[in-house]
């Protein structure tokens, strides 16, 4: 038995290889996840932006284990920069959340075209942060997550 | 004993092997050290010729790699669309969501419009280098909100010189789009044909990002599952015309978003507050 758990480890691993090889989207950038407990209840409060071909995204999360009163930020801001320190894109969000929930997810989507730096000048980085809520009963907690890319 | 796990670890193997070829087949993507060559598109012989049209009519897709029509894009552009003098490069973006016209940055006050209009003067030389440049992107009501100024010195005052490298003729081929498919190393399935727009023979180049998840976005009637830019260019001068965003929908359905376009003059004069810019520095 051990030679199949073996062969089919390999071949999971190929596989999976040769999935990530075919994939048609590549998107640089990444996400910072900070965790933490509420009464017991852990959480993960979590910032990413991902560029692709022709847009980038950003986003705010966050979940728990398990439902909470009030899940999600009290204020949310994203944002691209350029060389020339001009700001490319700017919004700022307050206040979103679900009730009675364990999770709550917020995403911006912007195009390259329309938000683009002045002629001359590139993309200096690109950013998302603020802080996220999570409440359980008169319990509150705030965590502030930043991702910047690069 | 383990016969049978083996067939199927096989024949799943095979399966992916045949996935992966059939990509790697698929045209628009680099394969090869062609993608290096300036090899212009002469072996698409079959492409339809129609008659003038509002309508695009669709033609044979460009055998070629992002690579190679970039350079022949480039190319093009240098022979054919830019004159040593004065150049005004006019881009107007139309956004199509219908919601709110800008934002204000609170940290410095700046607006960022969601139309806008920018016009950019070129001073080209004889070998067609730029050699100086005013940018100014207006709101639709004129209201400006960002200007930009470089010269090297040969004309006005020296201001800025460092940008005018990254301002020469292949960033106003528009080719940024290409640029990024090329730095990613055009893993990303591009679909280029030719089409017959308004009797010009027009390069049309697809770009489709899929996102992991939908995305709710105001504007929009269903959240978007993913995007698609569909650059247009003038294929006989290398000129890029338009662009148009469109999110396809979860229900399937796809909404125009913007709209991008750009034209190219070498026959006008900068207005005289332009010219007069140029003589002095912005602290004085």
């Amino acid at each position: 038995m051990k030679s199949k758990s073996i062969s089919f480890r390999v071949f999971t691993i190929v596989f999976l290889f040769l999935v990530i090889l075919s994939g048609e989207v590549i998107a640089a950038g990444g996400s910072k996840t900070v965790s933490g407990s509420i009464s017991g209840i852990t959480y993960f409060a979590e910032k990413s932006v991902y560029t692709y071909t022709t847009s980038w995204t950003a986003s705010a999360k966050s979940s728990a284990i398990s439902n909470i009163s009030i899940i999600g930020y009290t204020w949310w801001t994203v944002y691209r920069i350029c060389t020339d320190d001009v700001y490319a894109y700017y919004s700022r969000s307050e206040n979103q959340s679900n009730r009675n929930s364990n999770y709550f997810e917020d995403i911006k989507w912007i195009d390259h075209y329309q938000y683009s730096c002045n002629p001359g000048y590139f993309v200096k980085k690109s950013a998302s942060l603020g802080n996220h809520q999570f409440t359980l009963n008169s319990t509150h907690q705030y965590p502030y997550v930043e991702y910047v890319y690069p | 004993m383990f016969r049978k796990p083996y067939i199927v670890l096989i024949a799943l193997l095979v399966l992916a092997a045949g996935f992966i070829l059939l990509m790697a087949q698929k045209p628009g993507e680099a394969k090869s050290e062609a993608a290096a060559q300036t090899a212009l598109p002469t072996a698409v012989g079959e492409v339809i010729q129609a008659a003038q049209s509002v309508t695009p009519v669709m033609a044979a897709e460009v055998e070629m790699s992002a690579a190679q029509v970039r350079e022949a894009l480039v190319e093009r552009a240098k022979q054919h669309l830019f004159k040593p003098g004065w150049v005004l490069v006019r881009e107007t973006f139309t956004d199509f969501t219908k919601a709110e016209d800008y934002v204000v940055v609170p940290m410095n006050g700046q607006i960022i419009p969601k139309n806008w209009v920018r016009e950019t003067w070129l001073l080209v030389d004889e070998g067609l280098q730029v050699k100086a440049m005013f940018s100014e992107k207006k709101m639709l009501d004129d209201t400006i909100v960002s200007l930009t100024r470089a010269s090297d010195g040969s004309f006005g005052k020296a201001f800025n010189a460092e940008i005018l490298p990254n301002v020469q003729i292949d960033y106003w081929t528009k080719t940024e789009t290409l640029d990024r498919l090329i730095e990613q190393g055009e893993t990303q399935r591009v679909v280029f044909q030719f089409l017959s727009l308004d009797g010009k023979r027009v390069l049309y180049a697809v770009y489709s990002d899929v996102f992991p998840s939908p995305i709710r976005m105001e504007g929009l009637k269903q959240p978007l599952i993913s995007f698609s830019t569909e650059d247009h260019y003038d294929w006989e001068i290398g000129q890029f015309l338009f662009s148009e965003g469109w999110a396809t929908l979860t229900d399937g359905n796809r909404q125009l978003v913007g709209r991008l376009e750009m034209s190219i003059d070498c026959n006008s004069t900068p207005p005289d507050a332009v010219l007069e810019g140029f003589s002095i520095t912005p602290e004085e």
